[in-house]
């Protein structure tokens, strides 16, 4: 009976093996599969539904309305990745060997990078609205979203233009934060400019008061907070608050306008800056808001933009070879969609570029010229 | 100066909520010798009752506190009777009564995210009215904490000291195979005892969702910060508990203040450590092994 199983077990290792030889897009009959690692779960997950996974499955029920890739239907599969390496190299390997997508799109950056080497095993394109640069990196990577530290110069340019003179900023212990939170230090500091502290949190922390103390102390006339969450800024802005402190100007990212921060902070949120991926006004108007019920924002957008762009350039490559259509989408010229007219001009980083907003007092945002 | 003042203030205000949660903890863990991680599946439970009485109801603060109380004290013994009661006529030991209640929790968290979803869930928004003693400042609900936590205490040990059922409590955390000789009904213990550990973690619930509102996984740093408490202040004297949260509060705040906030973690819980292997026995264990010698 044990050597009947160890021979069942070393044919069915055998055949996976031979299986395994070819590229998954070898073995697609008719339907266009995407994977979607993303996050369902855990105390981001209402988020990334809103922002993410709605915005990403929306854009293929909207290829497949318009007649599919060429007459194929497109299949989205998303799986839940938690967040973390671990289940991220678990759901790259589901979606790719069992499933075998054509594309993972695939966030946050811990996910990223663990499904990067498989899918580069694999050949299979790897899109993701994440700013870590490794994903730029990989030659089967592409970021949908501007790299981290475009987005600390975006900061510092927002910075040295307002000719603030004492900054202080406030990161995530992310990878990603990191390398933003270095470009603006060395950006502001070449301008002359003088970081008078930085603090740093966990991921997860809902207590900052040890760290704005400090900051408080310091006595910035800019902070800079990043981070994804919207329950995060609320935490933030009422723990300043009751530390009795408000620099005069505080600066973050787009995540900022989520409806949970004023909800957490109520009018402490008005007058804040922060930089956004512009969202086309119309297309959220007629594409997105009718359907979901709510406004997208720069993810949003970006997550609609990244599966629609990507089966725009499929149709028009002329193959199911990932490489050449990695290459149709690196090339695809004349895409508009939810955050306006964009593409990738050759290279594996999105060309979209940042622009700074306000919160408006009472509610909504405003772009600041 | 001021830094280093204002970062004890707020370490004593955190140390407060702690301080409700390390008590409600530590009374459960020393009469029925459970490791209730399931604390923190308590302390979400009223949060969201509090929320839903307060924000969804629309009732005011004195129907919705004791309400939230009662139904969290009632969550609590429901746990004894359904969970730990249950496993322990089975024959489960200490480390599968963990185990049962690590899982429990975990389950919570997925529950209460299906219902209410992952976002945070508010009953008020913006910060609160703020009081300032020169440089430092302090929140009303900060100093609610603080007495509140107090008060709490002083009527739990009253309760514990001068009660029938309180003897009852301390006799079976005493010696658990001599209180049922003595006359002490050991199942009826364990229901009052985990009533009135969740009731402590429903005060602290209420606190919390007062100041920074409810969301599924709220309860796991705390009741993990709550055992740690209870582990500085020494197993088995509640005192200790009390006194370890306060400690435990102000040396998070203080591991930031001349070094990189990235550290705080590491530097609070090497303190912890360094603490232990020194006094393994933890603050007050001395005087408890005094007092059951």
């Amino acid at each position: 009976m044990k050597k009947t199983r160890l021979w069942f077990g070393i044919a069915i290792g055998a055949l996976l093996a031979l299986g395994s030889r070819h590229p998954a897009w070898a073995q697609q009959k008719g339907e266009i599969k995407i994977g979607l690692s993303q996050i369902a779960s855990g105390v981001a997950a209402d988020y990334w539904a809103r922002q993410v996974n709605k915005p990403a499955l929306l854009a293929i029920d909207d290829a497949n309305e318009k007649g599919g890739v060429n007459g194929r239907k497109v299949v989205g599969i998303l799986e839940d990745n938690q967040g973390s390496a671990t289940t991220g190299a678990a759901v790259a390997h589901k979606l790719i060997e069992i499933d075998k997508v054509s594309m993972i799109f695939v966030a946050p950056t811990p996910a990223v990078l663990a499904t990067l080497p498989i899918a580069e095993s694999a050949h299979v394109p790897v899109i993701s609205t994440s700013i870590s640069p490794k994903v730029s990196a990989s030659p089967w990577g592409a970021l949908a979203q501007p790299p981290a530290d475009r987005q600390g110069l975006a900061y510092a340019k927002f910075v040295i233009e307002h000719k603030f003179q004492r900054v202080a900023d406030l990161t995530g212990q992310s990878d990603s934060d990191t390398i933003a939170s270095k470009a603006f230090h060395d950006a502001v500091s070449k301008a002359g400019i003088k970081v008078v502290d930085t603090e740093t949190y966990e991921v997860n922390a809902q207590d900052f008061t040890a760290q704005l103390t400090k900051i408080r102390a310091a006595n910035p006339d800019c902070l800079l907070i990043q981070s994804l969450s919207g329950a995060t800024y609320g935490f933030v802005l009422k723990q300043m608050a009751q530390l009795g402190f408000r620099p005069p100007t505080i600066l973050t990212y787009y995540q900022i306008a989520d409806p949970q921060t004023r909800k957490l902070a109520g009018d402490l949120v008005d007058g804040i800056y922060f930089i956004e991926i512009p969202v086309d006004p119309e297309w959220n108007a007629r594409v997105f808001r009718p359907r979901m019920g709510y406004d997208a924002d720069g993810n949003g957008a970006l997550a609609y933009d990244a599966i629609a762009l990507y089966l725009d350039a499929y149709a028009t490559a002329g193959s199911d070879d990932p490489q050449k259509v990695r290459a149709a989408m690196l090339n695809y010229k004349g895409y508009k969609g939810a955050v306006g007219a964009w593409g990738y001009n050759g290279q594996p980083v999105t060309q979209v570029q940042y622009r700074v907003a306000r919160m408006k007092p009472g509610g909504g945002t405003e772009i600041v010229p | 100066m001021s830094e280093l003042a204002q970062l004890v203030l707020n370490g004593l205000t955190n140390g407060a909520v702690y301080a409700l949660m390390a008590v409600g903890f530590a009374i459960v863990f020393n009469a029925t010798h459970v490791f209730h991680l399931a604390h923190g599946a308590v302390l979400t439970f009223a949060a969201y009752c509090f929320y839903l009485l307060v924000a969804v109801a629309g009732l005011g603060l004195l129907l919705a506190v004791p309400i939230t109380v009662a139904l969290a004290a009632l969550f609590g013994c429901l746990i004894e009777l359904g969970i730990y009661a249950p496993l322990r006529a089975r024959g489960a030991g200490s480390a599968g009564l963990m185990i049962a209640s690590l899982g429990f929790l975990a389950l919570c968290q997925n529950v209460y995210a299906i219902i209410f979803s992952t976002d945070v869930l508010t009953i008020r928004s913006g910060g609160l009215a703020i009081f300032r003693l020169g440089a430092l400042t302090v929140t009303s609900l900060h100093i609610a904490d603080a007495v509140v936590a107090v008060i709490v205490f002083l009527a739990l040990q009253a309760f514990l000291t001068r009660s029938r059922h309180g003897r009852a409590i301390r006799a079976l955390a005493d010696n658990p195979q001599l209180a049922p000789v003595i006359g002490i009904e050991t199942r009826r213990t364990y229901v009052l005892v985990m009533a009135i550990g969740s009731a402590l973690a429903s005060v602290a619930a209420v606190l919390l969702t007062w100041d920074l509102g409810v969301q599924p996984t709220m309860g796991f740093l705390i009741v993990f910060f709550s055992a740690v408490a209870v582990a500085i202040g020494g197993h088995g004297y509640l005192p200790g508990a009390l006194v370890g949260a306060f400690a435990f509060g102000v040396l998070q705040q203080l591991a930031t203040w001349q070094l990189d906030s990235r550290w705080q973690g590491g530097v609070t819980f090497a303190a912890v450590l360094v603490f232990l292997a020194l006094r393994p026995q933890g603050l007050f264990g001395a005087r408890l092994n005094v007092r059951k010698a």
